[in-house]
């Protein structure tokens, strides 16, 4: 079929549907006077929540190292741990700012890829986190552990360790949406934040080529 | 601007745009309840953004955005949104006729087919090429360059033209 036939072909289709479309002027006018649930309010209520709870979080953090009584490997690694839960909640207002700035009249482009961003911003808490997951393993040391420890146990420790910051850098990057046409991406994201989250960030990364002059 | 005339001039701009709403609705829904939401969404927000609209681009242009934002989000949600707005028990756009059809019933039936095969963006671009959009409108709507709309355009129907061949071959 050539290019003329198809348009021909919705031509007709759209006199057709002029002919029999009506407006039900009832539920227009129920439509205008209805006061609605703001769905992106509803969001940024969730957001905003999450954002207390991490700030509270923050602050337990702080002072358990404030107040490690000496103990430098206690007090470092939670304090490692309040900074990447610092950035996780910085990760949230940077959402919170894009949900402020999302725009339904926008260009498709920027309206989606905004949304999608937003959509996948629980992602990017999560990666945030599991970057913390070796210091985890640290925080119990303490000074007498380290000097009387014999070397096997070092050995061990250290190899959990070091295997632990391997393994979350790796799943850092990883984890991304720029590898969600990776299967266990995928299904590791799924089981994080369900179907809705990988959707979303399959989405991001078509919008993103799609704006690749090819 | 009275309230009366604003509702009554929206009114009016939906009356005229109602073709579009449904054609939109029935590219990114098959299931009749979710076209009907979707049509009651797309209006809502028409309706909630409608004082918004600026004059700077054209009135299409603004409608053409808001109608295919919200039908790109809707078609990523899984399940039916009626937590959202209250469900309507009849469509705000209804067929007067529910056996509508065209001389090439069969060929509108593929063309239709193949619009709802394609993936969200391609699909809101092959609507408003069916349109008759002019290229820099749609640049404006979807954000990209002329260049870039030519170009998806031209892959877009040398797929549809394969797939028509293909079928009468």
């Amino acid at each position: 079929m050539e290019e003329l036939d198809i348009k021909q072909l919705w031509h007709a289709y759209d006199l057709k549907l002029e002919q029999s479309l009506s407006i039900n002027k009832q539920i227009m006018r129920e439509l205008q006077t209805q006061r609605v649930e703001d769905n992106i309010g509803a969001f940024k209520r969730n957001q905003v929540a999450g954002l207390v709870i991490g700030i509270l979080w923050i602050a337990v953090l702080a002072f358990f190292a404030l107040h490690a009584q000496g103990n430098i490997y206690f007090a470092g690694s939670i304090g490692l741990i309040a900074i990447f839960n610092i950035f996780a909640v910085a990760a949230y207002i940077r959402h919170l700012a894009l949900l402020d700035g999302m725009n339904i009249t926008d260009s498709i482009t920027d309206a989606q890829q905004k949304l999608a961003k937003i959509q996948t911003s629980l992602s990017l808490v999560g990666r945030i986190m599991i970057l913390q997951a070796p210091l985890w393993c640290t925080f119990w040391y303490n000074q007498y552990l380290v000097d009387h420890a014999g070397t096997q146990f070092w050995l061990i420790n250290l190899s959990v360790v070091t295997i632990f910051v391997i393994l979350s850098i790796y799943l850092f990057q990883k984890l991304s949406y720029k590898n969600i046409h990776i299967k266990w991406v995928k299904a590791f994201n799924e089981s994080f934040g369900g179907k809705k989250l990988s959707k979303a960030m399959e989405f991001l990364k078509d919008i993103e080529e799609y704006k690749i002059e090819s | 601007m009275s309230t009366l005339t604003r509702d009554e001039l929206f009114l009016s701009v939906i009356e005229q745009n109602k073709g579009i709403i449904y054609k939109i609705a029935n590219s990114f829904k098959k299931d009749e309840n979710d076209k009907k939401d979707l049509m009651q969404e797309i209006i809502l927000q028409l309706w909630r953004s409608f004082d918004s609209y600026d004059e700077k681009s054209k009135f299409s242009t603004w409608m053409y955005r808001v109608a295919l934002n919200v039908a790109i989000a809707s078609y990523r949600k899984e399940k039916r949104q009626n937590e959202i707005i209250a469900p309507m028990p009849e469509s705000v756009i209804a067929l007067a006729d529910e056996n509508i059809s065209t001389e090439r019933e069969d060929d509108l039936n593929l063309l239709q087919k193949f619009i709802s095969e394609l993936k969200e963006l391609d699909r809101a671009l092959m609507l408003l090429y069916l349109e008759e959009r002019s290229g820099k409108e749609m640049a404006e709507i979807l954000g990209l360059s002329e260049t870039n709309i030519r170009t998806k355009i031209n892959r877009i129907k040398e797929q549809l033209k394969q797939k028509f061949s293909k079928i009468n071959t």
